[in-house]
């Protein structure tokens, strides 16, 4: 049953051929009748046996989450003989929330210390925001800004095929955590709300920061304001799957920096939220790559990688 | 292979291993160890409840098994990026969808029997029931015996699940099988346009 051609084809249906081997095997295919038969029956059996696997896996899904409540109600009987142990805990608990209620706020409240909202890396690519120069009129930007560059589409090329699509998308995800390892807001004169969100955004509530920055009115009478609050709801869309609003405030920031130290990480971030579609912004991150690549950039290399993976694909 | 967390690699040589194997991996992903506490957590914080995020979890571990298994992952950012990826997708995709008919979240049937390799607009309700009725036909015994052979499952394995007495009765025994798997699709034209390679 398991003979040679057998295992051969369902390699080869599989992917899990080399490139070589493939072509050469897809050769022999349109050469040979018999063997061409023989790859539409298997083709065939696949789709049948997948089939059987979705059906076959819901059915051990529903079994194990069973045995894993199971697990979890045999385990409760042991807590619930101990639980009078936790009653000191609990009074403990009660102290310490009624020390904090009435413990005396200012606003630099001390529950969330200043240490405890810097991020663990140097600071790289903020450094020199606080000696960029103020700019007036900022606000209206913020909601007047159009999409204008995530609105085109590139049809003239091949799509992408859903499966590298989302190869594409895991990339673009591992290359922003990256980012954010080495991203440092501090050090930056910022207003009250906006340490609010860097503090939310600490903590990976990044759903309440963009809460907080669409939601309340800011002071951005200031480019260093305007240029981190758009880089805090870049990131947080980003980490929340909203690519397209990533992108704009990553491009909002990109059109706002002179320096290259603004320009470009923006630029880069703009890019990896452009590849979660690159059907749609092909023409948009074909373009910024080229742009990288041929002038001095900070993200030059990591371009050149992403540029070489792009063309494999 | 280490007791609390597994490697990508261990993940991947599992899945595309015998149907034991595969088993264990699923079995792991769906573990409270695995990767279900994180995924059903995001979704919930997207704002569905924990139902919606059950489903897409068992949605995205069907759709991540299948591209695993069909060398679909290159390997580019780390596996459980490439889970989260695909969940993603599916979450947006049903959450969308709810936005725009104001219905509760339901996956599609479709959707669901449809892997990324199949075509998804060419499965219709009776093309479903006619793999339902091929499935009863075959019988749930023949339908374990090609799926260890569609994992190249060793005979000896075979052999002890079915508790038969040697090697020459399971090869037997799956020749059978397939023989009248392969007749009973012989009538069911479209599953030659149903995988694409």
């Amino acid at each position: 049953m398991h003979t040679e051609i057998d295992k051969k084809i369902r390699s080869f249906l599989k992917g899990r051929l080399s490139e070589e081997e493939a072509s050469a095997f897809k050769k022999e295919i349109a050469e040979d009748d018999t063997l061409r038969k023989a790859v539409d029956m298997q083709r065939k059996e696949i789709a049948v046996f997948e089939y059987w696997l979705k059906e076959d896996l819901k059915n051990k899904l529903a079994k194990w989450d069973k045995e894993d409540a199971k697990k979890e109600a045999t385990q409760e009987p042991m807590y619930q003989t101990n639980r009078f142990v936790l009653w000191p805990f609990l009074g403990l608990l009660i102290l310490l929330a009624l020390v904090w209620y009435f413990y005396p706020k200012n606003e630099k409240s001390p529950v969330v210390p200043q240490e405890k909202i810097k991020p663990k890396a140097p600071i790289k690519k903020s450094k020199e925001l606080e000696s960029t120069p103020n700019n007036q009129g900022s606000k209206e930007r913020i909601i007047t800004e159009p999409p204008q560059a995530i609105k085109n589409t590139d049809k003239s090329k091949k799509l992408m095929p859903s499966a590298q699509q989302e190869e594409l998308v895991a990339l673009a995800s591992d290359l922003h955590h990256m980012e954010l390892s080495t991203l440092d807001l501090s050090g930056r004169n910022i207003d009250q709300k906006l340490t609010q969100a860097e503090s939310l955004f600490e903590k990976q509530l990044y759903k309440d920061v963009i809460e907080l920055l669409q939601k309340q009115a800011i002071d951005f009478q200031q480019k260093e304001q305007y240029l981190t609050q758009q880089e805090l709801l870049g990131h947080s869309f980003f980490m929340e799957g909203k690519y397209d609003e990533a992108a704009k405030a990553f491009q909002n920031i990109a059109a706002q920096g002179h320096e290259a130290d603004i320009s470009h990480p923006a630029e880069w971030n703009m890019l990896l939220s452009w590849l979660s579609d690159y059907n749609k912004y092909r023409k948009k991150i074909d373009s910024l790559l080229k742009k990288m690549l041929d002038a001095p950039h900070v993200y030059g290399p990591q371009a050149k990688e992403l540029k070489n993976k792009l063309d494999s694909l | 292979m280490s007791a609390e967390k597994w490697t990508d690699q261990e993940i991947i040589t599992a899945l595309q291993g015998s149907y034991k194997e595969n088993e264990r991996a699923l079995r792991y992903l769906n573990s409270p160890k695995g990767w279900k506490p994180q995924l059903i957590g995001w979704v919930v914080n997207q704002g569905g409840t924990l139902e919606e995020a059950q489903q897409v979890f068992n949605e995205t571990l069907l759709i991540f098994d299948q591209k695993v298994r069909f060398n679909q992952y290159q390997g580019y950012g780390t596996l459980n990026a490439f889970f989260t990826g695909i969940s993603k997708n599916r979450w947006n995709k049903a959450f969308g969808e709810r936005n725009k008919s104001e219905v509760d979240f339901e996956l599609n049937k479709h959707d669901i029997a449809t892997p990324n390799f199949f075509d998804h607009n060419m499965i219709e309700e009776n093309q479903i029931r006619m793999l339902e009725n091929l499935s009863t036909e075959i019988g749930i015994d023949c339908q374990k015996a090609l799926l260890f052979m569609y994992f190249e499952t060793p005979y000896e394995e075979i052999v002890a699940y079915f508790g038969l007495l040697n090697v020459e009765m399971a090869y037997k025994k799956v020749s059978r099988c397939r023989e009248k798997m392969r007749a009973l699709i012989d009538e069911i034209p479209f599953l030659q346009h149903f995988f694409q390679d």
